[in-house]
């Protein structure tokens, strides 16, 4: 199953035709990270669409919710259960106990980014009956086939940028603010170069904080096999920062065997848990 | 309403004993596995149970963090190290991953299980889920504002726990995976190497956005919550947290100290004066080499409690000796050096009963009861006579000029 984020909805016609199973949108005031955001109004339409197309539709709710936004997770949850949304993305944990309330825990798919790099914890999340459980970035090929020899159903982004920080300060425009410069940080992509080295990580300030990026999308065409031989089958790609047309590049990649731009060294790379070793 | 608690770090066993000794409720600690501050003086089994002993004896508790999020390669023993904790009788762990939590459950443990401030518990809701899972205590995301925490409070889910003072993280916790992608040392399995403290060009496409002079960083200012432990108290916060695993001795013994008097004066007075916050401040300032911010807890952090300039973070050289024993018949005590320092001068003692008071010091002996010139020899055993307030560890400082 492939499932794609999208900018444009009048290019849902093309995205399914490329070979999309399900397209992910963001909502207002819910969502981050995401490329295309519409207003709580929209959602009902936009997944009638989808299905009418014979697309799913999942929603992203990724963000952290403060106490005082309670109400307005209630809403969303009550707007995504009368507009039949197929799947909700989500890591704060709130969301899954008020998503429960409701009897809509079936929708779930926990993607906290990081967190997820065990059978163990696989097995638990799953176990909370959700969709499914989006696996950490910082695992490596052989650490996800071996994390996933009993629970199949988990999901791995496959290609396209992940976030490697999230953070609720607004970091751009506090540093901004703090060298007086005229500059506007906020919604508007930058990159960091770190003062040695010259890779760029995407940074991005939204309402909700800032959020810095891998320093190359992730792409997967030569281990898909792999993955899919394995038993996995939920396969996500985000297109943030790129386009519709990259959306249907991968996807034809990967159904074809060709490739995009990006890189797969995580699959091969393995961390250091002690600071100690990294003397070594 | 229990009274508050205070919860400080211990890289240590020494540190452990200091820090409950100058007035924590319980400390935490990291073992040798399955801690994120994977570090070689984190605590063995036996050094554990000494402390539990220790712990006990000043009815206090020992929380041991278990908040690794393990990969395949670190499960294996983890049955064994719950249950070794358990018969070691610490009076909790503090964990991230949902199934170490379950299974320390599933395994009958005695202990709390606390939910680590790494699954950035923002809302009621969260408290909600884990508590149906049996947790019994969660610690907050360091994110949550004043009104938010109140909010929470006042449900009265499960007892929640916040961060009062020390290093902050730049990002939620547990959601930051920098340092891996910039070193490959794990930031979830103890390997962080706070990599956002680094500098940064900030591009936009081609053009420079960073000023070369002071490039982009994220380094956050050191929490410091002094004004709010009133409120904290009155809320029914169950604990309060100070960060620092890898602080010394010194830097505990001020900062514990400091909070235990001031939560002491709240609860003897009902409220903390100006007078109070101050005189603590002060004396908390005296031990930091960072400067601090009040994080979360006035709003949304500006830049004014972030660092974007390179700051020395230089172990503060005042801290001078600790006092190993004293004679209260000859007045002679016994000190040990910990930096140089000069006899013949006002010098400044504080201990676990004992308030900063300035004692004047004259001549200093070595063991052999030869005069010193000088005391520059850490470590080295040397006896002077006090004409002040004294207590075994009670620690010596210089005086700072204001």
């Amino acid at each position: 199953m492939f499932i794609v984020t999208i900018h444009d909805l009048n290019r849902l016609p093309e995205i399914k035709e490329a070979g999309a199973d399900a397209v992910i949108f963001g909502v207002e005031q819910i969502s981050i990270r995401q490329s295309l955001l519409v207003s709580f109004d929209r959602i009902q339409d936009i997944v009638a669409k989808c299905h009418h197309l014979g697309l799913k539709a999942y929603v992203n709710a990724l963000r952290f919710f403060m106490e005082d936004e309670m109400d307005l997770l209630e809403k969303f949850l009550e707007v995504c259960a009368v507009s039949h949304v197929d799947g909700i993305y989500y890591s704060d944990e709130g969301v899954y106990y008020l998503a429960r309330q409701r009897k809509m825990e079936s929708l779930l798919i926990y993607q906290p980014e990081t967190l997820i790099t065990n059978h163990k914890d696989i097995a638990f999340y799953l176990g909370l009956g959700l969709q499914s459980v989006s696996l950490a970035h910082e695992c490596s090929l052989e650490e996800i086939l071996k994390m996933t020899e009993t629970n199949k159903n988990v999901e791995i982004l496959v290609s396209g940028y992940f976030s490697i920080l999230y953070s609720r300060r607004m970091l751009v425009t506090n540093y901004l603010n703090a060298i007086r410069s005229k500059e506007n940080g906020h919604g508007h992509k930058f990159d960091l170069i770190e003062s040695t080295r010259e890779q760029r990580m995407p940074i991005f300030e939204d309402d909700y904080g800032t959020h810095i990026y891998s320093e190359a999308p992730i792409q997967s065409f030569d281990e898909f096999s792999a993955l899919k031989n394995h038993g996995i089958d939920r396969f996500r790609i985000d297109s943030l920062f790129f386009d519709d047309d990259w959306t249907i590049s991968v996807l034809k990649a990967y159904q074809e065997s060709g490739s995009v731009p990006g890189s797969n060294h995580w699959y091969y790379q393995k961390t250091i848990k002690k600071k100690e070793k990294s003397h070594e | 309403m229990n009274k508050i608690e205070l919860l400080a770090p211990a890289g240590n066993l020494e540190k452990a004993k200091i820090a409950i000794l100058y007035g924590a409720d319980a400390v935490y600690i990291g073992g040798k596995q399955f801690s994120l501050r994977s570090r070689a003086s984190n605590f063995s089994l036996e050094e554990m149970k000494e402390l539990v002993d220790f712990a006990n004896r000043h009815q206090a508790h020992v929380h041991v963090t278990v908040n690794m999020l393990p990969h395949e390669e670190d499960l294996e023993g983890l049955d064994d190290y719950l249950c070794a904790l358990d018969r070691i009788g610490v009076h909790a762990i503090i964990v991230c991953s949902p199934s170490i939590m379950m299974r320390a459950k599933e395994l009958g443990c005695q202990y709390e299980v606390h939910v680590s401030t790494q699954h950035s518990s923002t809302n009621s809701k969260a408290l909600s889920f884990w508590k149906e899972k049996g947790m019994d205590r969660v610690v907050l995301a360091r994110e949550c504002q004043m009104a938010q925490i109140e909010a929470i409070c006042q449900q009265n889910i499960l007892p929640v726990e916040v961060f009062i003072h020390g290093g902050m993280c730049i990002s939620f916790s547990g959601r930051c995976v920098l340092s891996n992608h910039m070193t490959l040392r794990d930031a979830n399995r103890g390997g962080c190497a706070q990599s956002c403290r680094w500098k940064y060009h900030l591009m936009d496409q081609d053009k420079e956005c960073s000023d070369p002079s002071n490039l982009f960083s994220m380094s956050s200012k050191d929490l410091q919550a002094v004004d709010q432990i009133e409120d904290f108290i009155r809320m029914g916060v169950a604990s309060l947290k100070i960060e620092g695993r890898m602080k010394s001795a010194y830097y505990l013994a001020t900062v514990v100290s400091s909070y235990r008097y001031l939560i002491d004066q709240i609860y003897k007075n009902g409220k903390a004066t100006t007078e109070d916050l101050q005189r603590v401040k002060m004396e908390i300032s005296k031990a930091e080499n960072r400067p601090t911010g009040s994080g979360f807890y006035k709003g949304l952090p500006g830049y004014d409690v972030q660092l974007y300039q390179d700051h020395d973070e230089t172990v503060t050289q005042e801290y001078v000796a600790i006092v190993l024993d004293h004679d209260p018949q000859t007045k002679m005590a016994t000190l040990q050096v910990k930096n140089h320092f000069l006899p013949y001068q006002d010098l400044e003692i504080f201990g676990p009963h004992i308030q900063s008071t300035t004692v004047h010091v004259d001549a200093i002996y070595d063991e052999n009861d030869l005069e010193l010139k000088v005391c520059n020899q850490p470590m080295q055993i040397v006896k002077t006579k006090w004409e002040g307030p004294i207590e075994k560890n009670a620690m010596i400082r210089k005086i700072r000029v204001v």
